[in-house]
């Protein structure tokens, strides 16, 4: 079913679809229902749910698995939760071994998601529509108009909700009618600042003098009959709270270049004042730097910034953490001083340098704030001239629109257009210059519509008319595009689409190593990693700040850049995955290093640091960014930890804890301090826990010695409780018996294991690309794909070729 | 009729850090370095620490400052200058004029206290004196200052004028590993803020300090503050507060801060940033920068505050057509010609005027300006005494009426405005 949207009362036209067409049979895994589902129920289950009873409406002997009936995976899932929490079989019943109840709870576990992965295959669907991520949307726009989309900014999209981290499967990223309203506002908001319609935009710069940052207008007159005017600056304190924001009047849409002029103090032994720039109604960071430069050499740092017309208010932070220096400041003062140097400071004031006048604690000294722009490369703009190809001598018809729309449309859809389509959007030409619109703002409008129309707004492959097995070469385009690149394909692609040479093995192949080698392949090298290793989590429970008050944004920005950059690292290397489970280097900036307590990294540049084991680091499991995405803000979480390693590097999501489970008990005050494993322990002494704990645990626990902000420690802080804070266990023995005495061990462990971790990361490699989740169909021609990869070490790229080349990725 | 007392007008007060005088702080003058003066006291302004002396035999008017630690003596007990009669005559210890015609005075004692007699009378009044001051001293804490800062660590040592008692006296107040609070002072012992600036601590120690010179009290504590601030640097001033000792904000003109004040300070008991802050002017001022040139009026331009040379004298003569005149300059008799300069103004009984609404004979302030020779000829603001006294909420009280001499006693008093908590 295809339904269309037509907004009749702005002439657009916006079309959307949803699938609902009956599917075919979807290939269902039995493996393990005669030995472990069979023998269950038959045990414990069909005494009451049986051929004779069916309690509670329930008769488990005769039930399948079946992924398109809702209603018989909702019992499953049923079944699974009563057993897991042991509701079931009731207490008078013989208790059935916690070990088979693991084992039903992994299996139907494992049917549930393949059920929920089925259903977003689309398998059976003639057509499968899979929308953009808002990032996408955004990159598609750069390359098609060459102007910027802030997706974040108000004026942006909402976030897309994700299926495991991934925020791009198909059938996840719904429509609703808030999209709808802000595509459209989006697709007026990009065209008009493409085609910049109108009178050529003034390019300005506005300058913001210290008197006005510090609002001190009222000493300017006086500091300039005294001569000193240019001598006086802003002084930004660590967290700097009393300066107010400013605001910046933009009144053109566009890139803007910043120049920031400062002097930046940094103390002996610590750290570089930060500046940072945020625009508090966009809720966007638009700058953060740190700075060093003397007191009589200011810096002059230059950015480049996409800016909406409008009000912004601007706040200028030293965003370093600790006390806030100024606080002091938050009284009016009848000292008449604008800051000039150092010592103009009032006594009542913190101090900043000490006695032989170097900086105790880290500061800027601003000289001004230029925002120059828009900048534009030529007028009209370069998209205006490319749409409306024929210039000033064109004759501005309806015959000239019909073909701006065609060529306009062609790009953006990604695919030839036809005639029908191209004529409906030539209707809105003449409908809009019919209500007084002059031709170029009635061809926008068409264009508007080009912009919110299913075939921009998704991905579709397949045809209404018949069932394709094989992908057409432009729907190939994309996909191979929005994977690597997460934007739309470039005129070579559509090309090789155009001469129907795209799907050929050996040009595939040439593809995929260009796309790796552009620029936009940075897309793919921070995008996949981000949604694979669940790094949207960093963060999400900001650590307390009491109890970690060195942790601030640019920390967390780090430890995030490191595990991407790790990434980015293995791809450009074409390294083998097995670096991803233990390395002997890792990305790191000064910031990051000095949270891992390794010296010698100076600066906020990432760069590869060699790795010696007295650092305790190596490979993602070690990394900041992934040891502190399962903490909750106040300790470190072992259970979230294993569960996590499950998920993304096991590839075994486990079954959802059962309802009801007690907290932890907080110790007595005048009991010993224990480890929160001791505790753990304690907790899961119901064998029913423990089946799955057994699991779980040793996985995370392997990880005690870094803290909730991994930082590595050999004892655990522990505030309730008498004596020395106790030392941590991180040893622990895998279901397979395999035993191991910390980190370091589990990870040789799991890297000897690679052949496992490759299967598990080719899924969700494939997962990414094909924006849904694997299905048992799915599973052949991955074994397949990483058994080749194996050949070659596991090497990422590699890997990557031999996926786009396998068959799957050509099937719809 | 001779008035005297109130604002000490032609007067440079003390730069902090100025070396002529007190070349490393924090070190006290040596014992051996001040010349003894006698001398009756003439006006004191006690705000500012400050006041004039007329000595004994030449019978020169000496213009005079406290120094942080300079002290007084009173009945033979420690005292603040507003605890003094005019009039009365006085033991000056001063350092010799630096050059800017101030003098320094390290102590100051009167006759009563260099008799130090015994009779009953007299212990009473040096007890209700003592205890006046130790009251004086509670409510803004003790003096003294930084002798070093080091990460969260202050050294400070004491100001007294009497360090043979001081430790009898004080310490009782400072306990070792207990609480202590810190302010912030300037050289004129002025605090901004007190309950607010105050910085808490822990007194680590009460040590000995050398008593070998004007001023110190012989006891140094040593004790940690939560935040180091500026006026936490080698050499300033600061006030400590004891054990139960109320930490409030000074009183209306004392404080340097407006804070909690329902009227807005005049600018005479503002903190005098030419003073405090000289590196904010390029120029010389009256205040500070004595290396510097001074300010060189530019036509159509606004000359910037501090600017001026500020000089006192009685009028002789105007032009008003001309904008020109002559005055007697206090202290010397010098006669000076001045031009007004076309955007001078002219201030009388505190209301806009000419030149020639000035009477011959009145007293003027003239903010002045080098001419092309250099001379000070060229004023900006012509203003008489009451429009000063007017514009600062300043009067005079009459203490005392001499016929038979001819003069009258007056002292200053500074407005009564009560802060938030009620206090005058």
């Amino acid at each position: 079913m295809i339904a269309q949207v037509m907004r009749a009362s702005l002439s657009l036209l916006l079309c959307l679809s949803v699938s609902g067409s009956a599917r075919s049979a979807e290939p269902v895994s039995t493996e393990g229902f005669e030995t472990i589902v069979k023998p269950f129920f038959s045990q414990h289950c069909i005494q009451c749910h049986g051929e004779k009873k069916q309690k509670g409406d329930l008769r488990v002997d005769t039930l399948k698995i079946d992924f398109e009936s809702p209603k018989i995976m909702g019992q499953w899932e049923e079944i699974m939760n009563r057993i897991n929490s042991g509701e079931m079989p009731p207490e008078k019943e013989t208790r059935p071994r916690p070990d088979d109840v693991a084992r039903m709870a992994e299996w139907i576990t494992a049917r549930l998601q393949e059920a929920s992965a089925a259903g977003q295959s689309g398998l059976g669907e003639r057509i499968a529509f899979r929308k953009l991520s808002r990032e996408e949307y955004a990159n598609s726009i750069r390359d098609l108009l060459g102007v910027t989309f802030n997706i974040t900014d108000p004026t942006g999209l909402p976030e897309d909700p994700d299926w495991q981290g991934f925020q791009r499967i198909g059938s996840v990223l719904t429509l609703s009618p808030a999209h709808v309203e802000k595509y459209l506002a989006a697709a007026e908001m990009v065209l008009d600042e493409a085609l910049g319609l109108g009178t050529l935009p003034q390019r300005k710069v506005i300058h913001w003098s210290p008197f006005e940052i510090r609002v001190w207008e009222q000493f300017e007159k006086e500091y300039q009959a005294r001569g000193i005017a240019d001598k006086v600056r802003v002084d930004l304190v660590p967290n700097n709270g009393a300066l107010d924001d400013r605001t910046l009047e933009i009144k053109t849409t566009g890139d803007y270049l910043v120049r920031v002029k400062t002097s930046g103090l940094r103390p002996a032994g610590g750290r570089a004042p930060r500046l940072r720039l945020y625009a508090g109604d966009l809720s966007r960071v638009l700058f953060e730097q740190d700075i060093e430069a003397p007191e009589d050499q200011p810096a002059t740092i230059e950015f480049r910034t996409h800016l909406p017309a409008g009000s912004h208010p601007i706040r200028i932070v030293n965003a370093v953490p600790g006390p806030n220096p100024e606080d002091r400041r938050s009284r009016a003062s009848d000292t008449r001083n604008a800051f000039t140097d150092l010592r103009t400071r009032i006594p009542w004031q913190m101090k900043f340098t000490d006695d032989e006048g170097r900086p105790i604690v880290p500061f800027l000294l601003l000289d001004s704030i230029e925002w120059e722009g828009p900048l534009g490369d030529s007028w009209p703009t370069k998209a205006h001239q490319e749409i409306f190809f024929g210039g000033e001598s064109a004759t501005n018809d309806l015959g000239y629109a019909h073909e701006i729309i065609a060529r306009f449309a062609a790009r953006a859809w990604r695919r030839p257009v036809n005639g029908p389509e191209v004529d409906r959007l030539v209707k809105l030409v003449e409908q809009t210059q019919k209500l007084g619109d002059n031709f170029e703002v009635s061809v926008k409008t068409a264009l508007v519509a080009v912009l919110c129309s299913k075939s921009f707004l998704y991905l579709e492959e397949g045809n209404p008319i018949a069932r394709s097995e094989k992908l057409t070469d432009y729907e190939l385009a994309s996909r191979l595009s929005y994977f690597l690149w997460s934007s739309m394909p470039d005129e070579r692609l559509l090309n090789l689409a155009r001469d129907g040479q795209l799907h050929q093995t050996g040009i595939l192949r040439d593809e995929v190593h260009r796309m790796l080698a552009n620029a936009k392949a940075a897309e793919f090298a921070s995008t996949f990693p981000r949604q694979w290793l669940q790094l949207r989590k960093v963060g999400m429970f900001p650590p307390d700040k009491v109890l970690y008050p060195e942790y601030d944004d640019y920390l967390e920005n780090s430890m995030t850049g490191e595990t991407v950059g790790f990434f980015a690292e293995v791809l450009k290397r074409n390294a083998s995955l097995r670096e991803f489970l233990d390395s002997d280097w890792t990305l790191l900036n000064e910031r990051l290093a000095n949270h891992y307590g390794i010296p010698e990294v100076v600066g906020e540049r990432m760069r590869v640091v060699a790795l010696k084991p007295e650092n305790h680091r190596g490979g993602l499991l070690t990394q900041g960014a992934i040891l502190s995405l399962t903490s909750d803000g106040t300790r470190h979480r072992p259970v979230h930890r294993g569960v996590w390693v499950l998920e993304s590097i096991i590839g075994k999501p486990p079954p959802p804890p059962p309802a009801n489970v007690p907290p932890l008990n907080t110790p007595a005050p005048t009991a010993p301090k224990t480890t929160l494993r001791a505790k753990l322990e304690q907790h899961r002494a119901d064998p029913n826990c423990a089946a799955c704990h057994k699991k779980i645990d040793p996985l995370g626990m392997a990880f005690d010695n870094y803290d909730a902000i991994g930082r590595w420690r050999t004892v655990e802080t522990v505030r309730n409780g008498t004596g020395a804070d106790p030392a941590l266990d991180p040893s622990g023995e895998l279901s397979d018996g395999r035993a191991f005495a910390d980190a370091a061990a589990l990870k040789r462990i799991l890297a000897d294991d690679v052949d496992k971790f490759a299967a598990a990361f080719t899924e969700k490699l494939a997962t990414y690309a094909f924006r849904r989740g694997m299905t048992f169909a799915d599973r052949l021609e991955l074994k397949r794909v990483v058994a080749e990869s194996k050949a070659n070490q596991y090497q990422l790229a590699s890997l990557i070729e031999l996926l786009v080349t396998s068959d799957l990725f050509l099937k719809p | 009729m001779l008035v005297t007392g109130g604002f000490a007008g032609e007067r440079a007060t003390v730069s902090s850090n100025r070396p002529l005088w007190q070349p490393k702080r924090p070190e006290f003058p040596r014992l051996d370095s001040a010349r003894l003066v006698r001398g009756e006291l003439v006006s004191v302004d006690f705000v500012h620490r400050a006041g004039e002396f007329r000595a004994s035999g030449n019978g020169e008017l000496v213009d005079f400052v406290l120094p942080p630690y300079g002290n007084v003596h009173y009945q033979n007990a420690e005292a603040d200058l507003r605890d003094l009669p005019l009039g009365c005559e006085f033991q000056f210890s001063i350092i010799p004029d630096a050059g800017e015609g101030v003098a320094r005075v390290l102590t100051m004692q009167d006759q009563f206290t260099l008799d130090a007699s015994h009779n009953v009378t007299n212990q009473l009044v040096t007890e209700q004196q003592r205890k006046k001051f130790i009251e004086f001293t509670k409510y803004r804490g003790l003096p003294g200052w930084v002798e070093k800062s080091e990460t969260n660590t202050l050294t400070v040592i004491l100001f007294s004028g009497d360090a043979s008692d001081f430790q009898k006296r004080w310490m009782n107040d400072f306990v070792v590993g207990k609480e202590i609070q810190v302010v912030v002072a300037n050289d004129e012992l002025r605090t901004w803020n007190p309950p607010v600036d105050n910085e808490r601590g822990t007194l680590l120690a009460i040590e000995k300090a050398s008593t070998d010179g004007y001023g110190s009290s012989g006891v140094r504590l040593v004790f940690t503050v939560r935040n180091m601030l500026e006026g936490f640097r080698k050499g300033r001033v600061v006030r400590v507060f004891g054990k139960g000792w109320p930490v409030k904000d000074p009183f209306y003109g004392e404080s340097l801060m407006n804070y909690g004040y329902s009227r807005i300070q005049t600018s005479e008991l503002l903190e005098c940033v030419a003073k405090e802050y000289p590196e904010q002017f390029p120029f010389r001022t009256d205040y500070g920068n004595a290396g510097l040139p001074w300010y060189q009026l530019k036509p159509g331009q606004t000359a910037p505050r501090f600017s001026e040379h500020l000089v006192l004298g009685e009028i002789v003569q105007v032009d008003a057509g001309a904008r020109n005149g002559r005055f007697r300059r206090d202290r010397t008799g010098e006669i000076v010609d001045f031009t007004l300069i076309p955007e001078g103004s002219v201030r009388y009984l505190n209301a806009d005027a000419g030149l020639a609404d000035l009477p011959t004979g009145i007293r003027c302030r003239f903010h002045l300006y080098q001419d092309e020779t250099g001379a000070f000829t060229r004023a900006s603001l012509v203003s008489d005494e009451f429009t000063f006294l007017a514009s600062n909420l300043l009067t005079y009280r009459v203490e005392a009426l001499n016929l038979a001499e001819d003069t009258v006693c007056v002292a200053r008093q500074i407005p009564e405005v009560q802060n938030y908590n009620g206090d005058m």
